[in-house]
């Protein structure tokens, strides 16, 4: 098989040395909080797992736990939609450093299926020094391993936050939280910084007079309120 | 809770979720990223990120909800501080956010 070949093995073996350094250690920590969270939600065991194998979305897999008591499937696919929207420009930069410009072919459904943002960002590091029929590998052999590592960092947190004392579960539940106001707070860029600030007045204001529709509709209004801002501004620079 | 079994819920999240990221693939090569309507969806991606924070910082669900919404934002502001004195660097800002949560729960 061409995928296993001695070519392939290098930088496939490379994609999983770093995937197992930094990234992995980022990825541990934030699937073992959502592993606590989900079962704070009230998840089963496999429910949770499942979602972080099926979904492989820290936003949209947070989302459809928090959106889950609502008991609204209209509610959750646009929480989740929305919180994952990202995932359609993510594509449309990553395949084209994965295989150069070429045309679309089905394996581009299972790239965009195993991308996040973290291989993303590892990939736009990777680029310069990768030669280009290198990188598919390289992508396979990191992006596995960080969803492996997620599956058993999402089972451990699962686990553990049901056996630990309450003041330590109770820091797994946390983890979320910290890990996306620190994820938003690294935006750079007018829009984005923008973006995040009318979320974080839109959401909470929303929620409190439409009880389970803040994320959805206070996204929406605070990110088109930023646009709308942003382009103001733009226009009178 | 609901009377809709779990895995409907899931399966549309995974609907939610292949959705752009399938648009995405079929795009890729085709659409400029730099568009407006990009920088839109793009906007609310970011805005909703952070109203997700927000909202599990002050209005949390389950366990979280007991605790003391001053400890929440104590340990978010540290873990904000850590994060831009390190020169944003995740991990300290993220280790610090934690540590500092775990010791007010004592």
């Amino acid at each position: 098989m061409k995928f296993l070949s001695e070519d392939c093995c290098v930088p496939l073996l490379l994609g999983v040395r770093h995937a197992l350094g930094v990234p992995g250690i980022a990825v541990f920590s934030s699937m073992f909080g959502f592993g606590a969270f989900a079962n704070a939600a009230g998840f089963d065991f496999v429910l949770a797992v499942m979602s972080t194998l099926t979904l492989w979305a820290l936003p949209g897999q947070v989302v459809f736990a928090e959106l889950y008591p609502s008991g609204s499937l209209v509610v959750v696919f646009f929480g989740v939609f929305f919180a994952n929207a990202r995932f359609f420009p993510l594509a449309l930069a990553t395949i084209p450093m994965l295989e150069g410009a070429a045309r679309f072919r089905p394996i581009h459904f299972v790239y965009a299926q195993l991308m996040s943002v973290i291989s993303w960002s590892q990939l736009t590091r990777m680029v310069p020094t990768l030669q280009l029929p290198d990188r598919v590998p390289y992508f396979y052999g990191f992006t596995l391993t960080v969803i492996v590592i997620a599956g058993i960092a999402t089972a451990s947190g699962f686990w553990m936050s049901a056996i630990v004392p309450k003041h330590l579960g109770l820091v797994f539940l946390v983890i979320p939280a910290l890990y996306f106001i620190l994820i938003s707070a690294g935006v750079k860029g007018r829009l984005p910084v923008l973006s995040v600030l009318c979320g974080a007045v839109f959401v909470p204001m929303v929620e409190l007079v439409l009880p389970n529709w803040g994320l959805v509709v206070g996204g929406v209004l605070g990110g088109s309120a930023a646009f709308a801002i942003d382009h103001v501004w733009g226009a009178a620079q | 809770m609901t009377e809709i079994s779990p895995w409907a819920f899931l399966l549309v999240s995974v609907l939610a979720t292949t959705l752009p990221r399938s648009l995405g693939a079929l795009a890729a090569g085709r659409v400029d990223p730099n568009s407006r309507v990009f920088e839109w969806v793009t906007a609310i991606a970011y805005a909703m990120a952070m109203g997700l924070a927000v909202r599990l910082l002050l209005l949390p669900t389950g366990p979280l909800g007991e605790t003391p919404i001053g400890d929440r934002l104590v340990a978010a502001g540290v873990a904000l501080a850590v994060f831009f004195i390190m020169r944003q660097r995740f991990l300290y800002g993220f280790v610090a956010g934690v540590a500092m949560f775990w010791a007010l729960q004592f």
